[in-house]
């Protein structure tokens, strides 16, 4: 027949489809066991799934282990200043709505330094995908305590344990007004972590999901328990909520059901994180204002508008 | 097998039952009824009422398939009409076109982008030109020219000679394809009247459309080989603009290659941005042209030939194919199946959603390609719909549904496809059809669909067919389907009958004349013939079974004689032995001697074995093999629950020796030997998921086993 055969020199037509090398960078330099390395894969395989075209996808972060996350993306990326992940992001999507926003930032990047970024980054509600890797404890410094960090943690600033209760990230943003995605997901249940990620990949703004992370360097002891026991976590679970696969739902052992449309339950849930931790979506309001359609309203404007729209406000200053 | 149907409600067919009527009349009726038989000549012209098939009702299925609508997002709907094929044919070619532009014209505008930034680079005075463009408003405080030589460049040389005409040349012809993108999708010959028609009520408007002329396989063959050298030349620049504008042309390599490129070198998908080139032929002109045809076939130019058969019943004012006697059917189907190298359809209208896929492959298909196609329509000659005509044209194998791709290759199965016809297991159709008798009483009968019982469908074809009042009914009377099976022998006396239906749906048999037999027996010879190649029905296959299965018997036999025969050997052999012991025993008792009785064990439990020393020695040889046998089962080798690994490279960087990432990325064991067995156990006790299970140590000769084992247990 026909020489059908590919040869050397063929060149694959554009429908050809992005496979997970297209995504992956070089080797992520995170410690061996580290829990970052399942969500970068979790990531890579999304982008993949979604076949986010790489030229039209950024991630932006800012200081610590979790942000070095952008190098390991074959994709566009921001390593920002320390807690700046949010602004730096909320301007690329502000000016280029055609652009896959995913923000990657940690518990000191998000809930101390850049705190008050978060505040505002939740009410704009920019169509993008947080992810916050709270490991409770600041590792590329080699373990001092985070804002997250559970009472009496033993580390370099407090050798004697901390005595302050630590920021629940997940109540916080549900008390922030226009907060529109609320989740939570664990680093080492994989099928969770993925469809987690994907639920808050399709919601229309902002979707913040706090990855409860290993440190197996600085924080052994603190989750190794967890991770070992069945009991410790409890998944939300609604027909609205995270969808898992009905084998993967059956490897846990606690299951409850939360509606997410439901903001005071929610709040409650996020309540009651002491004997279990809740997994799943707490909160998810798809009609909630988004700042980034406002910013994209005059986008499209030709040079010679431009120029004149500049020109008429120079002319107001002429003497 | 298509479970048998039974007529619908509200259809209540009649069916009366006289008394047998005397001798007499009985005999000068059949001897009538023969002649009738041998002739088709009806010596009485009795006022006999319009009837026609009794059994087109049970070839309805729940819903007509039209009007046709396709699936979602492709937008057609259409009726049973002689327009039909071609307005699937256009939708197809419009879709098509849809397709390409969506897929190709973004990548060739993107190319074009791409050759003019290159040959930017070139231009210098270009900087300049551009800069006052965008900063014209300023121009009274900025020096252009002093700015230009400030702006980086990124390539400072100029380009080579060479390479600055390919570029231009690729440049050129790539914005010419843009118009080859935009406007007509395919070439269509087609005759002068059709080529008209198609003008004037607008159908194929996107298509080019060519008056065939004398030999139009030669024609279009002509005319493949003109369009796809220029369709070859877009591909050329194509592919030379992508690995220009990607920086991987190599004039070492690439020069060479692309000199010699023809459209042999084009890949599948190109191709399918090719315009097809369709010819619109009659099936009577095919077979006055089989040498141009055969010759435009093998020459393997991915031609498109739509054949439409006008030879058809179905075909009103038509000559149609009715009498095998005469003239045995010509197939165009199984002439070009023999080609080998053609995609080959065969279809009429009943199916339209296989029709269009059936199309549409065909134009996908980088093989030549030959659909043969039959046309129904309304016809005033029948009561019947038209798509129910259509469907008995399939089920009374007068036009069975073909499929053939050369290009799926390997196995004869996958390239040929019978199974889209009605019960294609079968020789015909089978059916049971409701009749009442009485007002109470119903009757079920059996039938088959045979090519008879569709030519019955037109009333003007029934009438050739004798009524038999039923009076004259004797066992004689033989379904025409039976019929066709009886053996020569078996023949004489009888007669062949079918079910008609007047229009008071009272039923009737009726006789059916031999040249009718005659042309059922030879569609079936071909109905037999697609089965066969089909892979039902297939003797080879059959005989192979049969002998098979004789081969089995005699070896089950063969077994049981044996076992049977040892069964009886070890039987009288335990008899034999339990009276020696029995009688060693006695003996002991009476003479109250231990040393017999000591010796004597051994040699029983050893099955009468002659020698005590050598028989020990043998169990010793055979127990240690045992041993290991009964544990070897135990042995559990370590794996990895794939599913709940995390990705984390614990285990891969500490020792990858033993674990590796499979393709979704989750940690896997390749080969357990690779490995310490306290390796394993360590890397399950780091693995944060706990989803490694080192099972038990495959060396048993490592130190520390027991704790080890310890270890490893709660991972298990």
């Amino acid at each position: 027949m026909i020489a059908l055969k590919p040869d050397f020199c063929d060149v694959s037509l554009p429908d050809a489809n992005y496979s997970m090398e297209d995504y992956s960078s070089s080797k992520a330099r995170w410690c061996s066991g580290c829990g970052a390395h399942t969500i970068l894969h979790s990531v890579q395989k999304l982008c993949q799934e979604e076949q986010l075209p790489p030229e039209k996808t950024v991630f932006v972060s800012g200081i610590g282990c979790s942000s070095r996350f952008p190098h390991y993306m074959k994709t566009y990326g921001f390593h920002g200043l320390h807690g700046r992940a949010f602004p730096v992001a909320s301007g690329v999507k502000f000016r280029r709505p055609d652009l896959h926003v995913f923000v990657v930032t940690g518990d000191g990047d998000c809930c101390s330094i850049g705190a008050g970024h978060w505040v505002h980054a939740i009410r704009y509600n920019m169509n993008m995908v947080v992810m916050l890797f709270d490991n409770s404890i600041y590792g590329l410094t080699k373990k001092q305590t985070s804002p997250t960090s559970p009472m009496g943690t033993v580390s370099n600033t407090h050798p004697a344990g901390s005595i302050l209760p630590p920021i629940n990230p997940i109540q916080a943003t549900l008390g922030l007004p226009n907060v529109s995605f609320v989740a939570q997901t664990a680093d080492w249940k994989p099928a969770h972590l993925h469809a987690t990620l994907k639920k808050a990949y399709e919601h229309p703004g902002l979707s913040f999901v706090r990855i409860v992370q290993r440190c197996p360097i600085w924080m052994k002891d603190s989750y190794e328990p967890t991770v070992k026991d069945p009991d410790a976590i409890t998944v939300l679970d609604h027909e609205n909520g995270i969808h898992l696969e009905d084998k993967d739902l059956k490897k846990f052992r606690h299951v409850t059901n939360h509606d997410p449309s439901d903001i005071l339950k929610a709040r409650e849930m996020a309540e009651v994180v002491k004997e279990t931790t809740p997994i799943g979506l707490f909160y998810q309001n798809k009609e909630a204002s988004r700042y980034d359609e406002y910013g994209a309203h005059n986008l499209g404007i030709s040079t010679e508008d431009r120029i004149a729209a500049v020109n008429s406000l120079m002319d107001r200053y002429a003497i | 097998m298509e479970s048998n149907k039974i007529a619908p409600e509200g259809q209540q067919i009649r069916w009366k039952v006289e008394e047998p009527a005397s001798s007499f009349e009985m005999d000068s009726f059949w001897k009538e009824l023969r002649h009738f038989y041998r002739t088709g000549e009806k010596k009485v012209k009795d006022e006999s009422p319009e009837v026609s098939s009794a059994l087109v009702h049970l070839l309805e299925d729940a819903e007509s398939p039209y009007p046709h609508s396709m699936r979602g997002e492709k937008e057609l709907s259409i009726s049973l009409d002689e327009r039909t094929p071609y307005l699937i044919l256009n939708h197809i070619l419009n879709e098509k076109r849809k397709e390409n532009q969506k897929k190709f014209k973004n990548r060739l505008s993107e190319l074009i982008t791409g050759l003019n930034n290159l040959l930017h680079v070139e231009d210098k005075s270009a900087d300049t030109r551009e800069l006052e463009a965008t900063y014209d408003f300023a121009d009274e405080m900025i020096a252009f020219d002093k700015l230009v030589a400030m702006i980086p460049h990124s390539s400072g040389e100029a380009l080579p000679e060479e390479r600055l005409k390919r570029l231009k040349g690729v440049l050129a012809t790539l914005t010419s394809a843009l118009a080859y993108f935009s406007d007509q999708v395919a070439t269509i010959v087609a005759e002068k009247e059709f080529v008209n028609k198609a003008e004037d009520e607008a159908i194929f408007q996107h298509s080019m459309l060519i008056t065939a002329d004398k030999d139009p396989f030669l024609q279009t063959q002509q005319l493949f080989s003109k369009e796809i050298q220029s369709f070859s030349e877009i591909i050329k620049a194509y592919r030379i603009a992508t690995l220009e504008v990607n920086g991987e042309y190599h004039d070492a390599v690439h020069n060479e290659y692309f000199e010699h490129f023809t459209w042999h070198r084009l890949l599948e998908n190109e191709l399918n941005l090719f315009h097809p080139i369709v010819l619109l032929i009659g099936h009577e002109f095919l077979f006055d042209h089989l040498t141009s045809f055969s010759r435009l076939l093998a020459s393997n130019q991915p031609v498109n030939i739509l054949v439409l058969n006008h030879e058809l019943i179905s075909v009103p004012g038509s000559i149609s194919w009715e009498d095998a006697s005469h003239q045995f059917r010509q197939e165009p189907a199984a002439l070009t199946i023999s080609h080998r190298n053609v995609y080959t359809l065969q279809a009429g209208m009943d199916d339209p959603s296989f029709l269009y896929k059936g199309l549409e492959n065909c134009l996908k298909s980088v093989a030549p390609g030959v659909c043969h196609l039959s046309l129904s329509m309304d016809d005033s000659r029948t009561e019947a719909a038209s798509y129910l005509i259509a469907r008995g044209e399939t089920a009374g194998r007068y036009f069975p549904k073909i499929l053939y791709d050369p290009l799926l290759d390997k196995e004869w199965s996958e390239r040929f496809d019978m199974s889209q016809n009605i019960q294609s297991d079968t020789k015909w159709p089978l059916y049971s059809m409701r009749a009442s008798t009485s007002e109470e009483t119903e009757a079920m009968i059996d039938v088959a669909f045979t090519y008879a019982d569709y030519k019955a469908i037109f009333p003007e074809k029934a009438e050739e067919l004798m009524l038999i009042p039923s009076q004259y009914y004797t066992e004689h009377l033989v379904p025409l389907a039976d019929y066709l099976e009886l053996d020569e022998e078996r023949l004489y006396g009888k007669i062949p009958f079918i079910w008609l239906v007047d229009l008071q749906m009272n039923l009737y048999r009726a006789a059916v004349p031999n040249v009718w037999v005659v042309s059922c027996q030879e569609r079936l010879d071909f109905w037999s013939f697609l089965q066969e190649i089909g892979g039902i029905n297939k003797h080879h296959t059959r005989q192979a079974l049969e002998s098979r299965e004789v081969d089995m018997q005699k070896m089950v036999a063969d077994t049981k004689a044996t076992i049977e025969a040892e069964y009886q050997q070890k039987i009288s052999r335990i008899e034999e032995e339990a009276v020696g012991k029995a009688a060693e025993q006695l003996i002991a008792v009476l003479l109250d001697e231990e040393d017999i009785q000591v010796n004597s064990i051994p040699s029983t439990q050893e099955d009468g074995d002659a020698e005590p020393s050598a028989s020990t020695e043998e169990k010793e040889e055979i127990s240690t093999p045992v041993v290991e046998r009964e544990e070897a089962p135990a042995i559990e080798e370590a794996w990895v629950e794939s599913d709940d690994c995390t990705t984390c490279n614990e285990c891969t960087d500490k020792f990858p020796n033993l674990f590796k990432y499979n393709d979704d990325k989750q940690a896997y064991i390749e080969d357990a030997s690779k490995g310490t067995y306290a390796e394993i156990v360590k890397a399950a006790e780091n693995c944060p998921a706990a989803c490694i299970h080192p099972g038990l140590p495959l060396n048993q000769n490592e130190p520390n086993l027991d704790a080890l084992i310890k270890r490893a247990e709660k991972f298990n």
